[in-house]
């Protein structure tokens, strides 16, 4: 069934949206990269990944399917990018007009 | 800061909803794709273990423990009453053939819209779940 709005693109979405929170907080209370990665994976993949034990599928969707930890890496490099790189131009930016 | 004053940050908030209306369709698409039966039951309970469960864990790893979703604020219920919604549609559309795509996909359309709508309104009106 070609579905528009199927399981993949919403689990995608939810993850990317989860792992964004983390982000958020990584930045607002002064965490290292490392911190941010885990606070980004925790919503995205820890819930699915308790799911995946408690009605006992297996493998959990964590390893079978590589894409939620590729969806949180790269929220937080992009996270990371916007925050040192855009943010700190934009400020200077603004101060300077 | 704590989880009640992230809940003000309305970037938090819209990030947080959309997240949570993608995972309580998702919680119920992997129950019936386990063919977990009864799907009313478990397509709730997966939802509220994906979209609930993550936050949570988040906030464990933070080291806060005044978790917001189990003091008060309604996060896991409304997972449990869309994804309930989202399992009795699917539960009749399989059970009254012809299987229309396009009923399939309204239905998902609609239980997105209907965690990002009641979470707006519940935000806005300040509604917290019954306290024991």
């Amino acid at each position: 069934m070609n579905r528009f709005l199927g399981i993949n693109q919403l689990f995608v979405i939810g993850v990317l949206a989860m792992a964004l929170t983390g982000i958020v907080i990584a930045h607002r209370e002064g965490y290292s990269v490392v911190g941010a990665v885990l606070l980004a994976a925790a919503p995205g993949v820890g819930g699915g990944l308790i799911r995946d034990l408690v009605l006992g599928r297996m493998p959990p969707s964590i390893s079978s399917d590589s894409a939620a930890i590729g969806v949180v890496l790269i929220a937080v490099l992009l996270g990371w990018i916007f925050y040192k790189l855009l943010v700190p131009r934009l400020q200077k930016t603004c101060r300077v007009k | 800061m704590n989880t009640f004053e992230l809940a003000q940050s309305p970037l938090f908030i819209f990030l947080e909803s959309i997240g949570l209306a993608s995972f309580a369709v998702v919680g119920v698409l992997i129950a019936m794709d386990m063919r977990a039966e009864p799907l009313w039951l478990w397509g709730p309970f997966a939802a509220a273990l994906t979209g609930g469960g993550g936050g949570i864990l988040r906030e464990l790893l933070r080291g806060n423990h005044n978790i917001a979703t189990i003091r008060g604020r309604i996060h896991i219920e409304l997972l449990l009453g869309w994804a309930l919604f989202l399992s009795l549609a699917i539960m009749f559309l399989v059970e009254h053939p012809p299987h229309d795509p396009f009923m399939m996909q309204l239905t998902v359309v609609t239980t997105v819209l209907g965690v990002l709508v009641t979470r707006w309104v519940v935000l806005r009106r300040g509604w917290t779940s019954p306290m024991y």
